[in-house]
């Protein structure tokens, strides 16, 4: 078991970790993991850093969580937004979950919201962009086809670089309730039809000046 | 691994005069309950060649909602009993063999990276033609069970890189 494979680094407690990177090498576009994975060590941010005119700034961490209640009804929507800091962002992943995939009390039901992947994934489409690009120009997708499902992440083939001070915002449409099913014919809602919560994460770089070490600092 | 790692070297060398940003592009199929018929959509690229590096999908019927049945399952059932083409307007990719979704383009818990992927010539259709199989359900006591057959959505999104000439950062900019 190589240290890498993921915390803790037993094998009875691999299966365990939803965090390791083990698990998650299979949604990468880097790292040396066999199987399905580009190959390639550096990764589109690694190369993006490196051209010249990078070399002028300071990359630092960066993460923006958009959040977006969304209703039961089919037709629902909701377009939620995030506000960039001043410094340009540099995208690089997108992870995302929701609440809607689990079994809340006081659903009635059999209680065991034991998914293998996402429902709601799959009875949701979505749009996303900044001020300027809307990504997925007039078509939407479903969500769990845009950005994989929500058992990791999706890296970008090529890093989405945004201005700063301006907002990312994502806009999610209900198609149905999916938890319902035919008990002796009739159709049964296995969780109750319930506004869910969305998160989406953008993860990247901030791009600040040379010799600046955090977002607002003036020199 | 040493293969794809040339692989990659070779796709960024044989692109490197180009500005690469960042493409998604989705084909949404309504896709009947009825067996045999296809249904055929496509998506339009933008002006600037599209380099294709990885394909992801799911569909509505892999919901309780359309199969109907309470219990979870670890692989999409409906991409079982589907089967799929896909091409440009230059190149039809399976030839005249269709395949199942879920054989062509992995299952739909993660997605299928291309390798050195896949060039496209801008301004022309990306197409997705699907048939259904059959109407997966389940049977208890011999009696067919399960949701009835019914329209599903099914959403292909072909990720990857649009390649425009140096100093243009945005598609559709003059300069």
């Amino acid at each position: 078991m190589r240290p890498e494979d993921g915390y803790p680094a037993t094998p009875a407690q691999r299966h365990l970790v939803p965090a390791g990177i083990g698990r998650q090498a299979r949604h990468a576009t880097r790292g040396p993991w066999p199987g399905r994975n580009l190959g390639d060590t550096r990764t589109a941010l690694d190369k993006f850093l490196d051209q010249p005119e990078m070399q002028d700034f300071t990359a630092v961490v960066a993460k923006y969580v958009i959040s977006a209640v969304l209703g039961p009804n089919p037709g629902d929507n909701i377009e939620a937004i995030t506000q960039l800091r001043p410094e340009p962002f540099v995208l690089e992943t997108i992870t995302w979950a929701t609440d809607g995939d689990l079994n809340l009390p006081p659903d009635t039901g059999a209680g065991f919201p034991f998914w293998s992947w996402s429902q709601q994934g799959r009875a949701i489409d979505i749009k996303w962009g900044d001020s300027f690009t809307t990504f997925l120009g007039r078509n939407p997708s479903l969500l769990s086809a845009l950005f994989g499902d929500s058992n990791g992440f999706l890296d970008l083939p090529a890093v989405a670089l945004f201005q700063g001070s301006q907002n990312l915002s994502v806009e999610l449409r209900r198609l149905f309730w999916p938890f319902q099913f035919l008990a002796d014919g009739e159709p049964t809602f296995f969780n109750n039809p319930r506004n869910i919560r969305v998160d989406i994460v953008f993860h990247g770089v901030g791009l600040l000046p040379k010799g600046v070490n955090q977002s607002g600092s003036v020199g | 691994m040493a293969d794809m790692e040339q692989a990659n070297r070779d796709v960024a060398n044989a692109f490197r005069l180009y500005n690469q940003i960042p493409a998604m592009y989705v084909v949404t199929i309504p896709l009947g309950g009825d067996l045999g018929t296809p249904a055929t959509r496509n998506t339009q690229l933008r002006p600037e060649p599209f380099l294709c590096k990885r394909v992801s999908w799911a569909t509505t019927g892999d919901t309780l909602r359309f199969y109907g049945l309470p219990m979870t399952m670890n692989a999409s059932i409906h991409g079982g009993v589907v089967e799929c083409r896909f091409g440009d307007s230059f190149t039809t990719f399976l030839g005249q063999n269709a395949g199942l979704v879920r054989a062509v383009f992995g299952d739909s818990n993660g997605f299928l990276e291309l390798g050195k992927g896949i060039l496209l010539q801008g301004s022309q259709p990306v197409e997705v033609s699907l048939t259904r199989l059959a109407w997966p359900g389940f049977s208890a006591n011999d009696e067919a069970d399960g949701a009835p057959p019914a329209e599903t959505r099914w959403d292909f999104v072909f990720h990857g890189v649009g390649l425009l000439p140096q100093g243009v950062e945005a598609s559709g900019a003059a300069g």
